[in-house]
């Protein structure tokens, strides 16, 4: 059977000693950095973003994919015994997570939810593997027009879906795109806002632009604000991590649900493991019943999110590998990797690059496996790493950026464009504007122009055609509303703004 | 409490600037086409309209609403940029361990107290460290310390 075979495929592309010790490195830095509070994936994959030139391309996205789903297993660790969450995905977990830390069940807790989330990991590739075909085959009878309408879908509904002003995310969409433009311009050859810099000519480059944004500006917000010094490492043994048979009888049903929630938010453009982990805790506490339990440290309060945000961290790669477009920033750089290499994700990736795709597939079931390995026996030293001091990390962090921009065609041009795009991010966190959607926008916008330039060829420049077309037609339509109601919830919020609680910071990740 | 934020009206006028500037160079220099045979200037323009339409919607929301209590920082943001900046001027003429230990020392002062014995402390580890992953184990041509004369 084609399965089969394809998945035997993927399994010795996985299992390749290469490709399983940079799967390694990125579980590995992945949890390491989601435990890590203050910086979460995107910052983490932009930073390693550079040294993915010098790799295969299989390989290079296997690493990038081990960070992404890494720090979802290491976030939990930061929630659970210090009431931080290490990422935003994690932060539902503090919830249930740091009560039963108090009542000496941190290692129950720290147990449940690396079990949970590979629960989670598990089902989300299961989801990923039955539907990227399906979808991909399905998107082969794609034409312009109704690319150019699913990348518009993706980036208004990126952009505006999250909490924050939807007018700002829009306005950073186009600014990525309007970065974007500079460079070569690829139909006519002409070089555009170069300013006869030959180095400008190759166009920004998405490592240093992200590096930049997420790295060099988050460190600016965090010095001196994220204090770790009082904090003191609390002992965990391996004794103390078994689950009791009540735990147990706890478990299943939650993850089940959740990790079906998760997949379904997952996939969607605009939602990710974030809101995948709000919404899976909700539901826990709708259908428990004794919903008092939740918020005193219920196990279905650490098993639901982080189950439902590790399966959705998995199911955002359906429409990034099937169709090109990416629902969320993290996966906007998975393709910067891929064209970095000069692969072009959508339909025909599964079938013109079956080791890649398959590949992939296999080593998150490889790379979930290590995590459980990683997270159980080795939790005694993420516990000690929380109590590594800021001020020496962060010095560090920059070291690497830096390095990290200059190595990739040693020039020092590279590291000046952090420079600026630091500056930049930093100017948008006093403005309140949102970095993640700048990134989309650069990412997808030359793909958005070119789509659209070929769909305005194709119809001889009439817009209607666009709309006329029954996908195309009823993806703008879709756009149109979530446009229409994220603006309406934004304007009926605005006037209780001041006396509202600080809503959950759920921008930047994902 | 004032009903104009400076903060926010200031984001739009940053907005509307980016977006003409983009535009009106754009405009200027580069051909527009027609919509079935675009030229290089025509998604430029465009789309540095829009971003002025937004720049706009932004301004004049600030107009209506004031709050916004956040501190800016002025010296942590230079200090850590100022870091970038010189590891970007040394690497090239004096190579990695200069850029690196150029870049720690200016790092450092960002928390507000100058401590050179740390300071120095980190720079040497990190210089250990980064000799270790990238000229040992991932095999870059870095040059670790240069003389351009």
């Amino acid at each position: 059977m084609d399965l089969v075979a394809n998945l035997y495929l993927g399994l010795e592309t996985a299992l390749s000693p290469i490709n399983l010790a940079y799967c390694l490195l990125g579980v590995f830095v992945g949890t390491l950095i989601g435990v890590l509070p203050g910086i979460g994936a995107l910052a983490a994959i932009s930073m390693l973003f550079p040294f993915t030139y010098h790799l295969e391309p299989t390989t290079a996205l296997i690493m990038l994919a081990g960070i992404y789903y890494g720090t979802a297993y290491g976030g939990s660790t930061a929630s659970i015994l210090l009431n931080i969450p290490g990422t935003t995905s994690s932060a539902v977990t503090c919830l249930d997570g740091y009560p039963m830390a108090q009542q000496g069940r941190a290692g129950v807790a720290l147990a449940m939810t690396a079990i949970a989330s590979f629960f989670g990991g598990v089902f989300g590739i299961l989801v990923l593997s039955v539907f990227t075909p399906v979808v991909a085959s399905w998107a082969l009878s794609f034409g312009s027009a109704d690319y150019f309408a699913l990348m518009v879908l993706g980036l208004v509904a990126a952009s505006t879906v999250s909490d924050g002003s939807p007018i700002k995310g829009l306005a950073m969409v186009v600014l990525g795109m309007l970065v974007a433009t500079i460079g070569m311009d690829p139909q006519s050859g002409t070089a555009r806002f170069t300013f006869g810099s030959l180095s400008l000519l190759d166009g920004i480059s998405i490592g240093a632009l992200a590096m930049g944004l997420f790295g060099v500006a988050e460190i600016i917000t965090s010095v001196r604000s994220s204090s770790n010094d009082s904090i003191k490492a609390r002992d965990v043994s391996l004794r103390s991590l078994m689950p009791t048979r009540d735990d147990w009888r706890r478990f299943w049903m939650p993850a089940l649900r959740a990790s079906t929630i998760g997949s379904f938010f997952g996939a969607l453009p605009g939602t990710g493991p974030t809101v995948a982990a709000f919404v899976s805790y909700g539901v826990e506490k709708r259908v428990a019943t004794d919903p008092s339990r939740f918020g005193k440290g219920a196990v279905e309060g650490v098993v639901a999110p982080e189950a439902a945000n590790n399966a959705a961290d998995q199911t955002a790669f359906i429409p990034t590998l099937s169709l090109g477009v990416p629902g969320s920033a993290t996966m906007a750089l998975m393709i910067g990797a891929m064209m970095v290499h000069g692969i072009h994700p959508g339909p025909n990736l599964v079938t013109d690059h079956p080791d890649l795709f398959w590949g992939l597939v296999m080593s998150f079931w490889v790379g979930n496996l290590m995590l459980v390995v990683l997270n159980l026996p080795l939790i005694g030293l993420w516990v000690r790493l929380l109590t590594v001091p800021y001020k020496m990390l962060y010095p560090a962090i920059l070291v690497m950026v830096c390095i990290g921009a200059y190595s990739v065609h040693f020039k020092a041009f590279d590291v000046m464009v952090v420079l600026g795009f630091g500056i930049l991010g930093y100017a948008m966190r006093i403005f309140s504007m949102p970095a993640a959607p700048l990134l989309l926008g650069f990412v997808l916008g030359p793909m958005i122009e070119q789509h659209f330039r070929r769909a305005m060829v194709l119809a001889r420049g009439d817009f209607t055609a666009i709309i006329g077309r029954p996908i195309s037609g009823t993806v703008l339509v879709i756009t149109l509303l979530i446009l229409v109601l994220s603006i309406y919830a934004s304007m009926r919020r605005r006037p209780a703004d001041p006396a509202a609680p600080p809503a959950p910071h759920i921008e930047d990740e994902d | 409490m004032s009903t104009l934020d400076t903060r926010e009206l200031a984001g739009g006028l940053f907005l509307i600037a980016t977006g003409g500037l983009f535009s009106g160079y754009a405009l200027a220099k580069y051909s527009i086409g027609t919509v079935t045979k675009m030229g290089p200037g025509m998604v430029p323009v465009a789309l540095g309209a829009l971003l002025v339409v937004f720049g706009i919607v932004v301004a004049v929301g600030a107009l209506t609403k004031g709050r916004n209590t956040s501190e800016i920082r002025v010296a942590v943001p230079l200090i850590i940029l100022g870091s970038v900046l010189v590891f970007g001027l040394l690497i090239a003429p004096f190579g990695l361990f200069p850029a690196i230990i150029g870049c720690v020392l200016v790092a450092t002062l960002a928390e507000g107290k100058v401590r050179p014995r740390f300071s120095l402390v980190l720079a040497g580890v990190l210089c250990v460290l980064a000799w270790l992953v990238f000229v040992v184990a991932l095999q870059l041509a870095v040059p670790l310390i240069d003389w351009p004369f």
